[in-house]
């Protein structure tokens, strides 16, 4: 009897842990196989794979940039605040917390302080119905209030609590959804870049970026491959491939050459960028609003 | 006298099942435990390293043993300087790592640096590469020592 509750509390505890710790990195999705086994090595060694990442640069880059071209701070082109509700499925959840994370860099950025709140509190009750809540403690709530007025703070704390979010899915093998809020993330920063450019025309530096999303895009569809195992992201896939297929028409700029300055200072790259024609540029902005609108209802 | 074997004997099959037990339950323990302190050990070891400069919201994070390697690929903007930082856990030993622009050229290596992180602007935006590798060591018993691995990017607006 002794044996059998014993076995039992084991199994029990084994499955407890399987289900609320993070998953072992070697179960990752997102890896690939590259070493073999080598005589001496351990089972645990031999069965090893190489870990490949794919980091996508945060809205936040992108937000700060629509700041720094001189663009005036626009509401009206963020996510509705009342549209939270509408969002009933795990992937509207996950999407539209990445958007509404973006929007919340976005009015964080402009010092809109009110707009902020509402985002923090938005972006929240999507976390807490995502089950990841520990992300938007009380205590981050409380710093996003008492950093109100300093932006470079608020900019932190923002980043600081989308990456918890980010290592709490991944670490408990939601790395499908995290894959969703990054790029509902990056789609909302394309989406007001977008916007801004329809405003105040074309051949800025915004719009370069706008351009320059080709190579972010194809490491983010990397990402979605990865962990795609289930087909959950097909759908997101599809609509990331069909921006990718305009991107495909931009003339992707010359060859990078590295500087180290005399001070030991390293600059990468300074060749020609990338570039891409009006109509294909009209054409990006079409898209991108068009699968933005169909994610946020 | 049979009496006494046959309670000595279950007495030895309990030790032994109580033992296995424990054993699987070790193995499963270790690494859950292990990978649920990378999140803290980034948190506390590693994102202040980052100082002045923003980070970036993915978590890139593993662990690692002797003679893994691990890849991150990521977009970097032009106009705007970046802080890539390895941090590890000190039981993976001296982690070997480089980073290498667009065009392949190795532009920093862990072998001819003395800090841990790498400062950098951008003048073309491009993708950028970061191989780490955990040095394999000889090992005389079954014992693998694993621990946590970290890349971390920063980004701040070209000062």
């Amino acid at each position: 009897m002794k044996n059998i509750s014993l076995w039992i509390f084991a199994a029990a505890l084994c499955l407890t842990l399987g289900l609320t710790s993070c998953g072992d990195v070697s179960k990752d999705d997102s890896l690939t196989k590259a070493n073999t086994a080598a005589d001496g090595q351990t089972e645990q060694q031999a069965d090893r794979v190489k870990k490949i990442f794919y980091s996508i640069p945060s809205p936040v880059e992108m937000v700060s940039l629509i700041q720094d071209v001189g663009s005036r701070y626009d509401y009206s082109l963020l996510n509705k605040v009342e549209n939270r509700t509408k969002y009933s499925s795990a992937k509207s959840k996950a999407v539209n917390l990445g958007i509404y994370g973006a929007d919340l860099s976005y009015t964080s950025v402009f010092n809109q302080n009110q707009e902020s709140i509402l985002y923090m509190s938005c972006a929240k009750q999507l976390a807490d119905e995502l089950g990841v809540s520990s992300a938007f403690s009380n205590e981050t709530i409380a710093r996003v209030e008492e950093n109100l007025e300093n932006r470079d703070s608020l900019l932190h704390i923002i980043t600081e609590t989308f990456y918890e979010l980010d290592a709490y899915l991944k670490e408990n093998d939601r790395s499908n959804i995290s894959a969703q809020v990054i790029t509902g993330g990056w789609l909302e920063g394309l989406y007001l870049a977008s916007k801004m450019v329809q405003m105040y025309g074309k051949g800025n530096e915004l719009s370069d970026r706008i351009v320059d999303q080709r190579l972010a895009l194809k490491d983010l569809i990397s990402l979605n491959k990865a962990y795609n195992k289930d087909g959950s992201l097909d759908d997101v896939l599809m609509d990331l491939e069909s921006l990718e297929a305009i991107y495909a028409e931009a003339d992707a700029g010359g060859s990078v050459e590295t500087q180290v300055a005399a001070d030991g200072k390293v600059t990468l790259g300074g060749s020609p960028a990338a570039k891409m024609s009006d109509a294909v540029m009209d054409k990006l902005i079409v898209k991108t609003i068009e699968i933005r609108q169909k994610y946020v209802m | 006298m049979r009496k006494f074997f046959s309670r000595r004997l279950r007495e030895l099959r309990t030790r032994d099942m109580e033992r296995k037990a424990i054993i699987v339950l070790l193995i499963v323990m270790l690494p859950a435990f292990a990978f649920s302190q990378c999140r803290r050990f980034t948190k506390v070891s590693c994102i202040p390293a980052l100082g002045e400069y923003i980070p970036n919201e993915n978590f890139n994070s593993a662990v690692l043993i002797p003679g893994d390697q691990a890849e991150l690929m990521m977009t970097f903007y032009a106009g705007q300087d970046y802080r890539v930082l390895i941090c590890t856990e000190d039981i993976l030993g001296e982690v070997d790592y480089t980073l290498s622009d667009e065009s392949g050229k190795t532009i920093f290596d862990s072998k001819n640096m003395d800090r841990g992180f790498m400062d950098f602007s951008v003048a073309k935006t491009q993708q950028v590469k970061v191989n780490l590798s955990v040095p394999d060591r000889p090992s005389t018993n079954q014992l693998i020592h694993e621990g946590c691995a970290t890349v971390l990017i920063g980004y701040k607006e070209k000062g």
